[in-house]
């Protein structure tokens, strides 16, 4: 029985360590992407569409090993086969820290380096390139920080709305309880994405980029809010028959202080691990609009609209690496699902979730 | 029981009455003239146009709309379909036993694979096979059924072993009885497969927790000291104790289920509500939409009172509550 917990123990430890890790690594790629790649997601390389990922070689043609690998320039000679060769006569070793594109450091700071690169002509295309020839990689990064920015935002809203409307009606019931409650279910009622469907009928269909951002993250959290506020609400309850709440009552403490001193405290792994659980649900309603066309507009890099412009079932059999922003969806999942499982962990050790 | 039914029945009514106002209030916030596609379509008469107004006052206020929409919906009419030009009743009917069945089977799917993987991980606790089996389950939570149905098509496309998108293959008329109920199965595999790998961790999981939280009693004690087999103990005595939070999850993931069945509609072309509710929302389908909201609504909350059903036949303890 003890070898049984504490592995388990053991294993969320490291679910939280790794979490940490995968969400740092997001984070970092979010605020930094126009740094971390090599191409603006909107740059358009007409002659090199759909090419596959480049190969990264150390040996060149006269058998000379480089330290530093290096790529060839690619050429388009099969239009009909899509078939692309590598044109050997000049290598393009990766530079780092190179000037490119230039871009704006948090939208504000004018800024040429790039992490890494190649010199023109040649392209790097880690993940290969799509149809119009835009950097896959460079595609997915910046994506990342649109559907993390998207999900984060929607959290900023539904996590205070679901904080306030779970601990009054909680802490009061009554007729505000019983009100808040049918609400819920109202919102519970539907399947998730046809609530979001719904939701999102509720707006035009075609909006500009920065109204649909908006209506995103309104439609995402008034998504999220409902089931947050539910456990929130449960929580209060049984916290309210606690000692200490009842001791702080005796005392002759006020509601509100009762409220923001002695629960929410508590509440306070309840919601992180709320929050971690429902990031991936967010990305996946961000994800889903885009693809169906109802999100983020082109050239806009969103995952979801990346995997709708793929287009046949032909063109994802051969060109594979157009599937690259659902690995990314799922890693973005991995990372948040291990921190919830972690964080769960540290509000009760001997909880089970998911 | 009958009581727990009807009551549970009586209060599914106002919530959807609910969900139908609520959707009818969204849909009809948007902007936008649902005749205006129509009116463009110079196969449509000037006549047809009137009386599809007239008919379903959409020249009146919203209350007004809303009224007739209820009438007819008691009468079993669920308005008309401005984009396929059609009565809504069939097109929703069909689409409602596609998804229907797609849900089925995922469901049947994850079944049969978190029940033997619970069961293991169970018995084995802490072994090899527990962590392969949590590590796969971790795995499988985290893939989008975006990327699941998407690998489908990939792998279906390259080895061509199963058919893509649609219901039926094309010469479904012509076949057998036992050739359609075979075309139809060939057809329902791969998505109902992605459906069940995103539910399969969630129950599998639930199921290990229960068994190794039942195993730990004392009855199960008392029962290895009366020199009972390990089988017996797990199918007598674990098992039906432990069976208990799963069907609670039933409900709890039938959610999950719709939403998953719905992406893959989308991605798969799968023809049910879900896809439906897309294409209607794009097209600007009014009734279409808010139909297939209710159904929606109709069919988590119907699962749900199937799943509490379940329940208490299961457990006496829900079935004869103490008064108290």
């Amino acid at each position: 029985m003890m070898t049984g917990k504490t592995f388990a123990n053991l294993s969320r430890r490291w679910s939280l360590f790794w979490g940490l890790l995968l969400l740092f690594v997001l984070l970092v790629c979010a605020v930094f992407s126009d740094f971390m790649t090599p191409y603006d997601p909107t740059t358009q390389n007409r002659e090199l569409y759909l090419a596959p990922p480049s190969s990264l070689h150390f040996t060149d043609t006269e058998g000379f090993r480089h330290w530093v690998p290096f790529v060839y320039a690619l050429q388009l000679v099969d239009r009909e086969r899509m078939l692309y060769v590598e044109e050997r006569s000049v290598i393009y070793p990766i530079r780092f820290l190179v000037p490119g594109e230039p871009y704006r450091l948090f939208g504000l700071f004018p800024c040429r380096t790039h992490l890494f690169g190649v010199d023109g002509p040649a392209r790097i295309f880690i993940l290969g390139s799509d149809g119009l020839g835009r950097d896959v990689f460079s595609r997915i990064v910046h994506g990342a920080r649109l559907s993390l920015a998207v999900a984060g935002v929607a959290l900023l809203i539904a996590i205070p709305l679901a904080l306030v409307v779970g601990s009054v009606s909680g802490y009061y019931g009554g007729p505000f309880d019983f009100t808040c409650m049918r609400v819920i279910e109202l919102f519970l009622a539907l399947p998730a994405l046809y609530l979001i469907i719904a939701l999102r009928s509720a707006l035009p269909l075609s909006l500009a980029p920065e109204q649909v951002l908006f209506a995103m993250v309104i439609v995402i959290a008034l998504f999220g809010w409902a089931s947050m506020a539910r456990i929130v609400r449960g929580a209060v309850l049984s916290l309210r028959e606690r000692e200490f709440i009842l001791a702080a009552i005796a005392l002759g403490a006020s509601d509100p202080r009762v409220i923001f001193r002695h629960i929410w405290p508590n509440l306070t792994a309840i919601i992180l691990t709320q929050a971690a659980l429902s990031v991936p649900g967010f990305i996946l309603a961000e994800v889903t609009l885009s693809y169906l066309g109802l999100g983020v507009p082109e050239p806009l890099p969103s995952w979801g609209s990346m995997l709708a412009s793929v287009g046949s079932v032909q063109q994802l059999g051969s060109f594979w690496w157009n599937l690259a922003p659902g690995a990314a969806i799922f890693i973005t999942s991995l990372a948040f699902y291990l921190l919830a499982e972690g964080l769960s962990d540290l509000a009760d050790p001997h909880s089970q979730i998911l | 029981m009958l009581k727990l039914i009807l009551q549970r029945s009586m209060s599914l009514i106002p919530l959807l009455f609910a969900v139908a106002l609520g959707s009818f209030l969204l849909v009809r916030l948007a902007p936008g003239d649902f005749l205006a596609e129509m009116s463009l379509n110079p196969q449509i008469s000037e006549e047809t146009l009137v009386r599809l107004r007239e008919q379903y006052a959409l020249d009146q206020p919203w209350y007004t709309q809303f009224g007739k929409w209820l009438v007819g919906i008691v009468q079993g009419n669920f308005g008309y379909s401005f984009a396929y030009n059609c009565e809504a009743n069939s097109l929703i009917y069909e689409r409602l036993s596609n998804t229907l069945w797609l849900a089925l089977a995922g469901l049947t799917l994850t079944l049969l694979a978190a029940l033997p993987m619970g069961l293991l991980a169970a018995k084995y606790r802490s072994s090899t096979l527990d962590r392969i089996l949590a590590f796969l389950s971790t795995i499988c939570l985290s893939s989008p059924s975006f990327l699941l149905a998407l690998l489908a098509i990939v792998f279906a496309a390259r080895t061509g072993w199963f058919p893509i998108g649609s219901v039926h293959s094309l010469n479904f008329e012509k076949l057998s009885a036992t050739g359609r109920l075979t075309d139809f199965l060939h057809h329902l595999i791969l998505p109902s497969t992605v459906i069940a790998l995103r539910l399969v961790p969630s129950f599998f999981r639930q199921l290990r927790a229960s068994l190794i939280e039942t195993l730990s009693q004392d009855y199960i004690l008392t029962a290895r000291a009366k020199g009972l087999s390990e089988r017996m103990i797990f199918q007598k005595h674990a098992l039906g104790n432990a069976i208990n939070p799963l069907i609670s999850m039933l409900g709890n993931s039938l959610g999950t289920l719709l939403s998953g069945a719905f992406i893959v509609e989308v991605i798969m072309s799968w023809p049910g509500l879900g896809s439906l509710t897309v294409s209607s929302l794009l097209s600007r389908d009014l009734y279409v939409l808010i139909a297939c909201l209710v159904f929606a609504a109709l069919l988590l909350a119907l699962g749900n009172l199937l799943a509490d059903i379940l329940l208490a036949l299961a457990d006496p303890r829900i079935r004869n509550p103490k008064k108290s």
